[in-house]
């Protein structure tokens, strides 16, 4: 077997093994509880006889897993109970992920552009750009996005008032979907909790480690371009750095999500949560983490796929 | 440069420690502070240095009593998250093999959930105690903790030190918490440590904000002190800016703590 | 990140004048706490779900501007001698969003849908008195009632549904109609947009078409943003807005604010189902601890209460004297209760008293009122602990397990102000687990009475007997604002559902 497809094949072993872990995990949150999970649910007592087939209560908690994981695998990741009752989990979903994606895929690439363009520009800097930037950046998202709305808000009304400008379509914020509330909700996802920061800094140091390198050292010596040498290095840290983001990005888009009133899977996590609609929030949970492992298993194989080294087995 | 971040940051984290001391001393009662007549009073009036809240407590002592609020929830998560992150890493790095690949495995799934849905998860199920937050971020924070650990051990293993440190009969217990971890890993773990405290901190104000579960009333924390003030139009702008300047420093500090270790670690 | 905001003035002007748009033929926006999840008066359980039935749905009454029952889906209606029976004759002009005719079929299918055990309709209980519906001709409906009624049309206010969406009359929660709502109202609902928002329009063929060509109702979870939303011009109504910001909106010339009495009243519930509370003694005492207004006036303002009815109310006994604030008075109750006060706090038999108080947490300020509170109680020597629950737990403590000591809450009542089930011992919201012979004997009375100063009497004395009983400690009830843009004209806002009126408003 070659050592490509050798590795491809652990990898992708190693994704399935990740998501049914995590699937596990989340299981158990629930199973292990004190005292009887359909109490939890606000109309649990109506609905008492049907879940106590449906969720196998009578089991032992490794079947009932099995038979939850048995669904999955079917594409059957139950119905809501108290969000949206009789919806099925997956179809809630579906209708929901849309937005999200938009959102992560932005602040994913906001993210790793600003950190990386900021890296390039204070690489050989004082250490005070850095702790600006980490300063800056350091406020939990939801009191960045809320800070950022009433600002913006009260700035444009002031304008208005003043007569200076008519109400601009996406005013006020964050009622009216628009490019702007998006572009905004992009930018705190990408910034906040000190987001910035962290790409910043290990940008910095992955560029500082290069820099110095000796294959550099040999080009720039040779007149030989040194821009596209040091982005094919970098790229496989990069690539891991993105996919250790996306856990605290999908984090960051439940709160975010409820901020600025957007209506995606975030809010839809939490508000299962709140209503303790326990099907839908297993199944959200269960989705991020299978998400988190795509993210990592589609970095792998492209660092695999840039940097042949990787291919031989350890 | 960094070296002013480290003493600012210690300043900082000094700072909160003393609160919390005073805090724990006593001298406020959180429940008897409520006052009418004091409702948003301005910073200065009433006797009060901040002025005061919604209900006319003073903003002031309740920023201090608020860093009962995280001190002691993020003291214990960081203990979790250093007993099992440690633990795995240690065991996964030093052992290698099978041992390795499944607490890999393991530590792998458990970070594909996102610590902020894995709290939420747990305080939805569990209830919102500060109990259930410590406990939740420590687990959720462990695989970052094991996997750092398990890379520096599992890096350091072959090295010469080690294989004489055997050779010369000494335990592999003893090599591995004396030798490898005391002496390789404890700035390694003291930074991941700092960043479970600044997590906890984010994860509380974030809940508390969001809508009730984080820190219940009538005990303080920054979290539901924002929640309570934000949005009130003509209310005591101290109430606002103080939990959030505090959240912003203390979160800060516990970056810029983190940092100053790794610069001095390298250097 | 920052720097972004602090572009200069022009620019921004520049920039933002790019963006902008006129205002398009309009819709009036209002704003709601939580989205309604099932849209079908069957299953309503919220006021926000209630507020929009009343836009897409009608009910043979209604009130009219005076608060006074008028025919609304019925025509007239005559009731028999014996008061038993009646025979309601329907408006032959109405249809269906869908544009199928309305019958008497539909008005029996609703009432048998709402009976059936199979649907479990949370507003069973609205048909409970009425035996049977049965239909005499194409518009003509008979009703038999199982006791004589003194004014029945009253109670017809429910809303009716069209039999032709639905296959029998056990209707399920997840049946599609919830998405897809057929009514005869004056709005019909057009679609749900992706934002969450839900669109009605002005149903054209309404023999009293509407003024308003479209309105939307748009989720705002966050409080926080709702009046500012109204400020902004992003809204146009606001059902209810929150005392903090009452100042604000009413220094802006472009807002109105609309006062409204509704029928609510918050209460501290005591659970008599065991514990120190069982005693009225510790009841009363604690009545005399709790200063009302006192914990009134951070939140808001409104008038107390001495009993389960609001002042403006006919039923309200304006004798009944509220409890003095009275340590005195308190201590000596608590003593002949047998407890003595130790080092400052109330003690029996080496135990401190102590009390829980548990609040619902969408409950709006309940937050400020129990730590209020809690002050208050702790300053007067007894021991309190807090209990702020979501909904679910609510619904498991409160109601389920009964576990807890007092209660933070508010009853809400339409025009009935019908408190059987909370005070009769045999009530369906009683849960505080109130039992009085005399009390269950006046909701009989006022129930069965024909003559409504009868009924009225009755209820002056229920008035005064819980008083004195102490099951609740009787706060207060608030005034209520609603506000509106000042472009929305010819407004009169319902004091309970709100929109009953709305076919008069126009916009500008």
């Amino acid at each position: 077997m070659s050592g490509l497809l050798r590795a491809v094949l652990l990898r992708a072993a190693a994704f399935l093994a990740t998501v049914v872990g995590a699937a596990v995990i989340v299981q158990l949150l629930l199973w292990a509880a004190p005292g009887d999970p359909i109490d939890l649910l606000p109309n649990g007592d109506e609905l008492r006889p049907v879940l106590e087939v449906e969720w196998g209560l009578d089991l032992p908690v490794p079947l009932r897993i099995a038979r939850w994981l048995g669904h999955a695998a079917r594409g059957d990741l139950g119905t809501s109970l108290s969000v949206r009752p009789g919806a099925s989990v997956l179809e809630l979903l579906g209708g929901s992920v849309g937005s999200s994606a938009l959102l992560l895929l932005g602040a994913m690439v906001a993210g790793m552009g600003g950190g990386l363009a900021l890296a390039a520009l204070t690489a050989r800097g004082r250490g005070l750009a850095r702790a600006v930037v980490q300063v800056l950046s350091v406020p939990p998202v939801f009191l960045m996005a809320y800070l950022a709305v009433v600002g913006i808000n009260a700035t444009v009304w002031a304008l208005v008032q003043a007569g200076h400008i008519a109400p601009p379509s996406w005013f006020a914020l964050p009622a009216e979907p628009s490019a702007v509330r998006t572009a905004l909700a992009v930018c705190v996802l990408a910034f906040g909790s000190g987001a910035l920061g962290e790409i910043h800094v290990a940008c910095e140091q992955e560029l500082q480690r290069l820099r110095q390198a000796p294959f550099v050292t040999a080009a720039r010596a040779r007149g030989a371009p040194v821009a596209g040498l040091l982005f094919r290095n970098l790229a496989p840290s990069l690539l891991s750095l993105a996919a250790a983001r996306l856990p605290l990005l999908l984090g960051g888009l439940v709160v975010l999500e409820r901020v600025l009133l957007l209506d995606g899977a975030g809010s839809l996590l939490w508000q299962a949560c709140t209503q303790r609609d326990a099907p839908l929030a297993m199944g959200i949970a269960v989705c991020a983490a299978s998400l988190v492992a795509a993210g990592g298993l589609l970095a792998d194989l492209l660092r695999l796929w840039i940097d042949p080294r990787l291919r031989r087995p350890a | 440069m960094s070296r002013w971040v480290g003493r600012l940051s210690a300043v900082v984290l000094l700072a909160v420690l003393v609160a919390w001391g005073v805090a724990l001393l006593g001298g406020y009662d959180v429940v008897a502070d409520v006052d009418n007549a004091r409702i948003s009073a301005r910073p200065g009036t009433a006797g009060l240095l901040l002025g005061a809240d919604r209900l006319g407590r003073s903003v002031g002592w309740r920023l201090v009593e608020a860093s009962r609020a995280f001190v002691l929830p993020g003291l214990a998560a960081a203990f979790v998250a250093g007993v099992l992150g440690v633990g795995a890493g240690a065991l996964a790095g030093y052992r290698g093999g099978a041992i390795d690949v499944l607490l890999r495995q393991a530590w792998r799934s458990l970070a594909a959930v996102p610590r902020f849905v894995l709290v939420l998860l747990a305080c939805t199920i569990y209830g919102a105690e500060p109990a259930v937050l410590a406990v939740s971020c420590g687990v959720a924070y462990a695989p970052v903790i094991a996997e750092a650990v398990a890379s520096r051990i599992a890096a350091l293993h072959q090295h010469g030190f080690v294989l004489a440190s055997r050779a010369h009969g000494v335990s592999a217990a003893r090599t591995l918490v004396v030798h490898l971890l005391w002496a390789n890993c404890r700035a390694l773990v003291a930074r991941h440590l700092l960043h479970v405290l600044a997590f906890v901190v984010v994860v509380e104000t974030s809940l508390s904000y969001l809508g009730g579960f984080g820190i219940e009333e009538p005990q303080p924390s920054w979290g539901n002190m924002l929640a309570l003030e934000l949005g009130t139009p003509d209310g005591n702008p101290a109430a606002v800016l103080g939990p959030a300047l505090c959240l912003w420093a203390v979160v800060a500090a516990t970056l810029g703590a983190a940092s100053r270790l790794r610069e001095a670690g390298r250097a | 990140m920052q720097s972004i905001l602090r572009i200069r003035p022009v620019g921004l002007a520049l920039a933002l004048a790019v963006t902008s748009a006129p205002a398009a033929a309009d819709p009036l926006r209002y704003a709601e706490d939580q989205a309604p999840g099932i849209v079908n008066p069957l299953f309503t359980s919220t006021m926000s779900e209630a507020r929009l039935g009343e836009l897409v749905f009608e009910g043979l009454y209604t009130d009219d501007l005076d608060l006074r029952t008028a025919p609304d889906l019925a025509e007239s209606a005559e009731l028999s001698v014996d008061r038993t029976e009646l025979v309601i004759r329907l408006r032959k002009d109405v249809s269906w969003h869908d544009g199928e005719p309305f019958t008497a079929d539909d008005v029996v299918f609703t009432i048998q849908a709402m009976k059936d055990q199979g649907t479990a309709s949370t507003e069973a209980g609205r048909v409970a008195w009425i035996d049977s519906a049965e239909v005499v001709d194409s518009h003509t409906v008979r009703l038999r009632f199982g006791r004589p009624e003194a004014s029945p049309e009253d109670k017809l206010f429910f809303k009716i549904l069209p039999k032709h969406r639905f296959d029998g009359t056990a209707v399920k929660r997840t049946d599609p109609f919830r998405n897809k709502p057929v009514g005869t109202g004056p709005f019909a609902l057009d679609r749900y947009n992706d934002d969450g928002s839900i669109t009605l329009r002005r149903y054209e063929q309404h023999r009293d078409a509407a003024g308003l060509p479209e309105i939307v109702m748009r989720e705002v979870s966050d409080k926080n943003y709702q009046a500012k939303l109204l400020l902004y011009e992003s809204l146009e109504a606001l059902v209810r807005v929150l005392p903090r910001d009452l100042a604000m909106l009413d220094k802006d010339r472009g807002v109105e604010l609309y006062p409204y009495q509704t029928n609510s009243w918050w209460y501290l519930g005591f659970n008599l189902n065991g514990g120190p509370w069982a005693d009225p003694r510790v009841r009363q005492a604690i009545g005399h601890m709790v200063d009302k207004e006192a914990l009134l006036a951070p939140i808001g303002t409104g008038d107390t209460v001495t009993g389960p009815f609001v002042p403006s109310s006919p039923f309200y006994n304006h004798e009944v004297k509220a409890r003095a604030v009275s340590a005195g008075q308190a201590s000596a109750l608590l003593e002949e209760a047998g407890y003595k006060k130790v080092e400052g706090v109330w003690t029996r038999a080496g135990k401190p008293l102590t009390l829980r108080i548990s609040a619902h947490k969408s409950l709006e300020s309940a937050q400020e009122v129990v730590i209020n509170l809690q002050s208050q109680l702790q300053r007067q020597g007894l021991t309190v602990e807090v209990d702020f629950m979501d909904e679910a737990s609510w619904r498991g403590k409160v109601w389920r397990d009964r576990d807890f000591d007092v209660v933070l809450s508010q009853w809400s009542f339409d025009r009935n102000e019908d408190v059987r089930e909370q005070f009769h011992s045999q009530g369906s919201r009683n849960f505080t687990g109130y039992a009085s012979a005399e009390t269950d004997k006046l909701l009989d009375e006022a129930r069965d009475a024909i003559d409504p100063q009868q009924k009225k009497a009755a209820l002056r004395k229920l008035h005064a007997q819980v008083h004195d009983d102490a099951p609740m400690v009787f706060l207060w009830t608030l005034d209520s604002y609603s506000a509106m843009r000042t472009r929305v004209d010819d407004v009169v806002v319902h004091p309970f559902y709100f929109f009953t009126w709305a076919d008069d408003w126009t916009l500008d």
